[in-house]
C-alpha cells in the first residue's frame, strides 16, 4: 500500500513541470532576424554607429535564391553600446534580432585607431556571439562596407564570410583573426592583438567583393598600422600558422622570369630570445619544405648546384621579408603581434620578473 | 542505509569521480588562476600529489575500521557526544557545499540557457529531482552515476582532443606564476578540490574493497581535474581567464571541428546537469543519513522533504552571484579541507591509538590469567 502511494506521489511530481511550463516566450525560427555581420563606426556624442547586416532567408533558399546584395538587409543605429544598439534595432526590424549567427565583426580603421577595449568587451559578454567569430578592420566606414559587399560565388552571406575568412588555411595573403584571440591578447602583457585588414574591390562583373589587404597591427586595444599583404607570410611563418602557400623568387638565369614553389611549414619555428644585453637578440629557425612547381628558364634542377642556389635564393628572400616584418612591427609600430615576448617569459620563474 | 546494502566498486568509483568533477565545473578554477596565475596547472599537479599522500594515509589508517563509517568512528573515539558534534559539523559542511553548488549552478544555468526563466523555477525543478532520487534510495543514485560518468568521460576525451591543438604551451610560463612562496604555501588548503574522496569515509562499510575504491576513484578524479585545468590555462591565457565565472562552459564554446561540429556546449551542459544532480542528491542523502545516525532515528524518509525544502529556500534567498562565489571560495580555501580531510584523519588516528591501547590492555589481562 505504502509502495503504491509513493509511486502515485512520484508520478504527480513528474507531471508537475509539464503544467508549470508555458509557451508565451517561445522562440520560433521564423520570428527571428539573423544578424550575419556587425559593423562599428565612430558616432557623435560618444556614441558608436552600429551596423547590423541581417540575412534575408527568402532570398537565400529555394528557387528564388539570389546572390549579392539581395540576400541581406542593413540597419544602422547610433548607440552608446551593443546592448542599447540591439534594443534600438529591435524597434526597427519586424522580427527579434538574434546574434547567434554573426560571422563577422567589422571595425572601421578610424575607430580601430582609438581605444577599442570597451566595444569588444560587450561582444565577449554576449553569450549569443561565438568566441571564434572573425574580427576585421576595414578601409573606410564599416557601414558603407556592409552596405556594398556582395559575393558572386556564394548565396548565403554567412557562408561567404565563413569561407572567405578561413582562406588563411590555404593562402599566405590572409590571417585568421578571432574575437577570443583578439580579446585575450589585448588583456595580456605577453602578446599584442591583430586583425585581418580588408577593403572592398569591384570586379569585372560589377560586384563588390572583400579583398584581404594585410594585417591591422594593434598595441593594447588601439591600431598602430597595417602590415602589407606581401609581409603576411612572415607573420604566418613566425606564428606557425602557414599551412601551405605558393611562393616565387627571381629566376637566377633570367631576371624577368620567376621560379615558383609551394611552401609547407612542417615544424613550428624555433625562436630564441637572448636578453643578456640591453637590446634583446631574436633568433628564428624556420624549417620549410619547398616543392618546385615551375621555372621560367630551362634550369636543370637535377644538378645539386642549382638546387643549392634555389635554396639560397629562397632563404635570402624569406629572410629579407621576415626582417622587414619584424622591423616594421617592433621598431615602427612598437608592437609584438608575432608574439615574441611570450617566448621570453618561458625563461622566467615568476610573473613579477616578467 | 541498510546494513545489507552493498555498493559495487565501479558504482562507488563513478560516484566519487562525479563528486570531484563538480568543484571544477564551477568557479574554483577561476579563483585558482587568480591566485596562482600561469602556475595553476603545475599547482594542481602539486595538489594532486598532496591529495594522493593524504589518501594513502587515510586508507592505511582505515585498515582496522573498514566496517565503520566516519560517524561510527567518532562514536568509537569519544562516545555519543563526540558523534553528535562531529555529525553536526559534517552535516553543516555537506549542506553548505550543497547549497553553494546548487545556487551557483542554477545561476549559471539561468545566465547561459534560461535568461528569461526565474531562478526559483529552475531551483524547483532541481529540487523535485533531488526529492525523487533521494526518496528512491541510494542505490539508484549510485547506479545512475555508473551510467552517467562514462558519458562524461567520453565528452572529456572528445573535448581534450579537439582543444589540444589550440593549447599554447607558453601560457604555462612563468612556471611559478605569482611567486614560489605563494605556490608552496597555498597547496595544502586546496586539496578539497578532490571533494569526492571524503565520501569514502561514508561508504566504506558498504563496499567490497575500500582500498580499490579509494585509489580508482582518485585516478578517475585526477582524470577529470587535471585535463580541465590544462585545457583551461592552455586555451584562455592569463589574465583573461580570471574574468570567466563558468570557465568550462567558455572552454566548450571554443570547440569547433570544421563546419560540421559546432555549438556542442548544449550537450556538455546536459552532462554537467546530470553530474550536478547526482552530487546534490548524494549530498542530501548523506546529510540525512548522518542526521539519522547521530540522533538514532528509525525512519528517515520524512526528513527528505524537510532537508530539500530548507536547501531550496536558502538557494532562492542567495540571489547575488557575487556573494555566492565569494562564500564558496572562502569556504573552499578555509573550511573544506579541514572538515573533509583533517577532522576524519584526526578521528582515525585517535581511533587507532585507542584500539592499540585496548589491545595492549587485553594482552595484559590475558597474560595475567
Amino acid at each position: 500500500m505504502q509502495k503504491t502511494n509513493n509511486s502515485k506521489f512520484i508520478f504527480l511530481i513528474i507531471l508537475l513541470p509539464l503544467f508549470l511550463t508555458g509557451c508565451y516566450d517561445r522562440f520560433e525560427l521564423d520570428n527571428l532576424a539573423y544578424v550575419v555581420a556587425i559593423g562599428v563606426d565612430n558616432g557623435k556624442n560618444n556614441n558608436v554607429n552600429i551596423t547590423y547586416q541581417i540575412a534575408v532567408p527568402l532570398k537565400i533558399t529555394g528557387e528564388n535564391s539570389e546572390t549579392g546584395q539581395e540576400t541581406y538587409t542593413v540597419y544602422t543605429v547610433s548607440a552608446p553600446s551593443l546592448s542599447v544598439g540591439n534594443t534600438i534595432v529591435n524597434t526597427l526590424v519586424s522580427k527579434e534580432v538574434n546574434l547567434s549567427h554573426v560571422k563577422l565583426i567589422l571595425y572601421s580603421e578610424e575607430i580601430a585607431k582609438t581605444e577599442m577595449s570597451g566595444h569588444f568587451n560587450s561582444f565577449m559578454s554576449h553569450t549569443d556571439i561565438r568566441p571564434k567569430v572573425t574580427l576585421a578592420v576595414c578601409e573606410g566606414k564599416a557601414e558603407n562596407f556592409l552596405n556594398k559587399v556582395s559575393s558572386t560565388l556564394e548565396v548565403s552571406p554567412a557562408r561567404y564570410y565563413e569561407l572567405l575568412f578561413s582562406s588563411y588555411n590555404y593562402t599566405s595573403q590572409s590571417v585568421g583573426s578571432e574575437l577570443i584571440d583578439f580579446y585575450t591578447a589585448s588583456q595580456s602583457k605577453d602578446r599584442e592583438p591583430f586583425a585581418i585588414y580588408v577593403k572592398l574591390e569591384e570586379n569585372e562583373q560589377g560586384t563588390t567583393e572583400i579583398k584581404p589587404q594585410g594585417i591591422a597591427a594593434f598595441s593594447g586595444s588601439s591600431m598602430k598600422g597595417i602590415i602589407e599583404p606581401e609581409l603576411v607570410i612572415s607573420h604566418l611563418l613566425l606564428t606557425n600558422d602557414l599551412k601551405k602557400s605558393g611562393y616565387c623568387v627571381k629566376d637566377f638565369n633570367k631576371d624577368d622570369r620567376v621560379i615558383s614553389v609551394n611552401l609547407d611549414q612542417m615544424k613550428a619555428p624555433q625562436i630564441k630570445v637572448s636578453t643578456d644585453t640591453d637590446n634583446p637578440k631574436i633568433e628564428c629557425n624556420i624549417e620549410l619544405v619547398a616543392h618546385l612547381v615551375s621555372s621560367g628558364s630551362n634550369i636543370n634542377f637535377y644538378e645539386d648546384d642549382n638546387k643549392k642556389r634555389l635554396e639560397e635564393e629562397l632563404n635570402k628572400s624569406l629572410e629579407t621579408r621576415i626582417g622587414n616584418y619584424l622591423d616594421k612591427t617592433i621598431n615602427e609600430f612598437e608592437t609584438d603581434i608575432a608574439r615574441i615576448r611570450k617566448i621570453c617569459k618561458t625563461q622566467l620563474f615568476n610573473l613579477a620578473r616578467f | 542505509m541498510h546494513s545489507t546494502l552493498k555498493i559495487g566498486t565501479w558504482e562507488a568509483v563513478a560516484t566519487i569521480g562525479c563528486i570531484s568533477l563538480i568543484p571544477i565545473l564551477l568557479t574554483l578554477p577561476t579563483y585558482a588562476v587568480t591566485d596562482f596565475g600561469t602556475a595553476t596547472f603545475l599547482h594542481n599537479v602539486y595538489t594532486t600529489i598532496l591529495t594522493l599522500i593524504m589518501l594513502v594515509i587515510i586508507l592505511s589508517l582505515y585498515k582496522n575500521f573498514s566496517h565503520m563509517d566516519i560517524v561510527d568512528i567518532a562514536k568509537h573515539v569519544g562516545g555519543k557526544p563526540l558523534q553528535i558534534i562531529c555529525g553536526i559539523i559534517l552535516i553543516s559542511t555537506i549542506l553548505i557545499l550543497c547549497i553553494l553548488t546548487f545556487s551557483e549552478f542554477t545561476q549559471n544555468l539561468q545566465n547561459v540557457l534560461f535568461p528569461d526563466a526565474p531562478q526559483e523555477y529552475i531551483s524547483i525543478l532541481f529540487g523535485i529531482g533531488i526529492l525523487i532520487s533521494v526518496f528512491l534510495g541510494i542505490r539508484g543514485i549510485f547506479r545512475t552515476s555508473s551510467i552517467v560518468v562514462p558519458m562524461i568521460a567520453v565528452g572529456f576525451i572528445f573535448m581534450f582532443f579537439v582543444l589540444f591543438n589550440d593549447t599554447d604551451i607558453t601560457n604555462f610560463f612563468p612556471v611559478f606564476g605569482n611567486g614560489i612562496s605563494n605556490f608552496f604555501s597555498q597547496g595544502f588548503n586546496r586539496i578539497a578540490r578532490y571533494e569526492g574522496i571524503f565520501y569514502i569515509f561514508l561508504i566504506t562499510p558498504y563496499v567490497k574493497n575500500y582500498k580499490k575504491v579509494g585509489y580508482l576513484s582518485f585516478i578517475l578524479s585526477t582524470f577529470f581535474v587535471l585535463p580541465i585545468i590544462f585545457l583551461l590555462v592552455g586555451n584562455i591565457p592569463y589574465p583573461s581567464i580570471t574574468e570567466n565565472y563558468f570557465p568550462i562552459f567558455e572552454l566548450t564554446r571554443l570547440i569547433n571541428l570544421g563546419r560540421f561540429i559546432q555549438r556542442v556546449e548544449s550537450i556538455f551542459i546536459l552532462l554537467w546537469l546530470l553530474a550536478t544532480f547526482i552530487y546534490l542528491s548524494l549530498s542530501v542523502y548523506f546529510a540525512i543519513y548522518i542526521f539519522q545516525k547521530i540522533f538514532d532515528l528509525q525512519y528517515s524518509q520524512r526528513l527528505i522533504p524537510c532537508f530539500t525544502t530548507i536547501i531550496m529556500s536558502i538557494c532562492t534567498l542567495l540571489n547575488s552571484f557575487e556573494i555566492i562565489i565569494k562564500i564558496r571560495n572562502f569556504f573552499f580555501v578555509h573550511v573544506s579541507t579541514y572538515v573533509l580531510y583533517i577532522l576524519p584523519i584526526i578521528l582515525l588516528i585517535v581511533a587507532n591509538i585507542k584500539r592499540r591501547i585496548e589491545c595492549k590492555k587485553l594482552i595484559i589481562q590475558n597474560s595475567s590469567f
